[in-house]
């Protein structure tokens, strides 16, 4: 009888221990102040207003020169609020898009998460992962008219607002002044003096343009503006619509083929599949490239490292091309919260705190990451190249989301695959396209 | 047995099935129902297609691009891992190694405690073309590597992924077989000396049968190893440049949570499973016969 009681015993003590293990983290939440819990996934507690209130905050910002200031934003916010605790988590953006995918797949969004703008944050409105905020922000009309009118409509779709715009971006092209005037170069306007620059630094034996392919994100850039530029508004409008995207105008190879060319032509360098983004940005700002393509988002990068040696210039017009002249890529990032939230009022508030002109220009100050607040781009908290630079983007009308959240994401993919191919030298530009023709196909036929 | 003896089994068997059947193979038969139809995290349609993901895998060229990576991994793994393992391990028994057998064993096995991440990013590194080892050091040996990028070159890259793995992992398997050739009973040897055999023969006839258990079970281990292959691979290239390193296991990451495509991504799961699962039958099936 005895053995029978023990072994009983263990066989239950075995099962119920593994179990625990393997359970997940939902019956905790109810501690008040809790320390910090590397919680993410979870909802909140529930709470009357006064009561403890738990949020989890995702976004994107891990690295030294971002992370202090949200960690002081947060901070601050907890001891205006003393009864909301928030649990923020940061993931780089490389990393960002497969742990967004993963949350998703569970269906599990944290009370406030960080997306870009346009068809990504389209993907999330869609699955209903994504709270609609018109409500809050007509309720609130001083916060809604702060942003600038271009970055908040691209989060918002048929009249619905899903995220609020907190860091904004434009491209340019960023470029070594000393370099130039050695040389004495002068910044392009058109794609024709472009092209002619190119071959004067080629001669020179400078690397020309800074460009790595390993993260295939960066060509993602190029390719988009390049469709931006040559391929007409209104039919791009319709392709990179996941229920009626084609992608059989020309003018697509043409993008495609002129990228491929600046390649061939050998002024990105050599070796373009092995480097990535960041490590050509740091051959760049050591001296050893003419030019790279970046964002104003990245700018204090640059000033930091270059002092007066940066400079930058619009991209260069392709005259008599089928595109909007007056369309640049760049886009926004934008918080959302999720429609589970238990406490969607505490998030919005605190949303809107990190999204005040307060805010803002500490953002753009202290993490250099330029907001969307109007007026929020001033001397005071931004170098003077970025306010040169945000009053040159006065003159764009449009701007073109990055492509790879511009369009589905296996077009995307599929874009970013075959054109890394078309470096390699084993697909050309008619191929890539034939390639998106198909996957454009197949993600009609499933929508 | 008494009848309380096989209660006292029953007790002692039921967590561990608990276990199996649970997060085992209830999964693996949710899975293949999943692997019918077209759906993502992110759509929020979940569309019945019958076997349309499984006819798409067999007109999908990237599937056959991973199914020949797989192959050139199991194959040069069982040629290092297995092969030239244990090769080395034998000469580490030879008597004039002995002495320095210990210094030798971890210089071998210390590679396979660093995590394949770490190793993938210093590979990433050691084989730049700007920034790295490999290309100085052929450059030194009088060879042109203007056009040499080994993991930014789709003819290359699988193969520089492959001799990554097999540097990290060659030395755990000659400890395993070292310790299988230690168990050989000495008057064999002896025995065969006074036959007069060599040290080749010696290998051939007496170390090589006493060793076919521990090779045939490592034989699984690295090809079920080779089947799953992700890490390396992930770290380094991602599947580039463009599809020429996708492996199963990072061609149903690509599809399940970057193009949202998670029935596809099931069927290929299932594809893996059934791999592995036909080659462990195989295993019993062997292990049975060398045991004869």
């Amino acid at each position: 009888m005895k053995k029978q009681v023990i072994a009983l015993l263990m066989a239950s003590l075995m099962t119920f221990g593994l179990l625990a293990g393997c359970g997940g983290s939902n019956s905790k939440s109810d501690s008040a102040k809790a320390e910090n819990q590397q919680n993410t996934s979870g909802e909140g507690t529930n709470s009357a207003s006064g009561e403890s209130v738990t949020l989890s905050f995702l976004n994107k910002y891990p690295e030294d020169n971002y992370l202090p200031y949200f960690k002081e934003a947060v901070s601050n916010y907890m001891k205006k609020h003393p009864n909301v605790t928030i649990n923020m988590e940061n993931v780089s953006d490389q990393n960002i898009k497969d742990k967004l995918s993963v949350m998703a797949a569970a269906k599990t969004m944290p009370d406030i998460y960080f997306s870009w703008s346009g068809e990504y944050v389209k993907k999330f409105a869609r699955s209903g992962l994504a709270m609609d905020l018109t409500d809050y922000l007509n309720k609130d009309t001083n916060w809604k008219n702060s942003f600038l009118p271009a970055f908040l409509n691209n989060s918002t779709f048929d009249g619905k607002t899903y995220g609020i715009p907190y860091r904004s971006s434009v491209i340019y092209m960023v470029y070594n002044k000393s370099i130039f005037k050695d040389l004495g170069l002068t910044a392009p306007k058109t794609y024709a003096e472009f092209l002619q620059v190119c071959d004067k630094l080629k001669a020179a034996k400078v690397t020309t343009i800074a460009f790595g392919n390993s993260q295939t994100w960066y060509s993602a850039w190029w390719i988009g503006q390049f469709n931006a530029m040559m391929v007409n508004a209104a039919t791009i409008t319709k392709d990179y619509n996941p229920k009626s995207g084609e992608f059989t105008d020309p003018n697509y190879v043409k993008a495609v083929q002129t990228f491929l060319d600046l390649n061939k032509n050998g002024y990105f360098g050599g070796n373009i599949n092995s480097k990535d983004y960041y490590q050509v940005r740091e051959e760049f700002c050591a001296g050893k490239a003419g030019m790279m393509l970046d964002a104003t988002a990245q700018f204090s990068i640059y000033e930091k490292a270059m002092g007066d040696d940066f400079g930058f210039f619009k991209f260069p017009v392709m005259e008599g091309a089928a595109g909007d002249p007056g369309t640049i890529t760049g886009g926004a990032e934008v918080y959302c919260i999720s429609p589970k939230s238990k406490n969607p009022d505490a998030a919005v508030d605190f949303v809107k705190y990190m999204t005040s002109l307060e805010q803002a220009i500490k953002q753009t100050k202290e993490a250099g990451l330029p907001n969307c607040i109007i007026g929020g781009i001033t001397a005071d908290n931004s170098s003077a190249n970025l306010v040169e630079a945000y009053k040159m983007a006065k003159d764009y009308t449009n701007i073109a989301d990055w492509l790879d959240t511009a369009v589905d994401s296996a077009v995307a993919n599929q874009y970013m695959q075959s054109v890394q191919e078309g470096f390699s030298g084993n697909k050309t530009a008619e191929d890539i396209i034939k390639d998106i023709q198909k996957v454009a196909a197949n993600v009609k036929a499933s929508n | 047995m008494g009848k309380r003896d096989k209660k006292t089994i029953i007790l002692y068997l039921t967590p561990a099935l608990v276990l199996i059947i649970a997060f085992l193979y209830i999964p693996i038969i949710i899975n293949f129902i999943n692997s019918l139809y077209n759906w993502g995290a992110l759509s929020p349609k979940k569309t019945f297609v019958g076997f349309d993901n499984y006819i798409r895998m067999v007109h999908d060229s990237v599937f056959w691009i991973a199914i020949r990576n797989n192959i050139i991994f199991i194959v040069t793994s069982i040629i290092c891992q297995i092969g030239i393992s244990l090769i080395i391990a034998a000469l580490l028994e030879e008597k004039f190694m002995r002495r320095y057998q210990n210094i030798f064993r971890s210089i071998y096995f210390i590679p396979s405690l660093l995590m394949a991440t770490v190793v993938g990013i210093v590979f990433k590194m050691i084989y730049s073309p700007s920034l790295g080892l490999v290309n100085p050091f052929l450059n030194a040996l009088g060879v042109n590597t203007e056009n040499i990028d080994l993991l930014g070159n789709s003819s290359s890259a699988i193969y520089a992924i492959s001799a990554m793995s097999q540097w990290q992992f060659i030395g755990y398997n000659v400890i395993l077989f070292l310790v299988a050739i230690q168990n050989i009973p000495e008057e064999l040897y002896e025995a065969a000396i006074i036959d007069g055999a060599g040290s080749l023969k010696r290998f051939i006839k007496v170390t090589l049968p006493m060793v076919k258990d521990s090779v045939i079970i490592n034989a699984i281990i690295v090809f079920t190893g080779a089947i799953r292959v992700f890490d390396e691979v992930f770290v380094t290239t991602n599947g580039g440049p463009g599809t020429s390193t996708e492996t199963l296991a990072t061609l149903l990451y690509r599809m399940g949570f970057k193009n949202d495509q998670m029935g596809y991504a099931s069927a290929i799961a299932f594809v893996i499973f059934i791999i592995t699962f036909i080659v462990g039958l195989f295993q019993m099936k062997g292990y049975r016969f060398a045991e004869e």
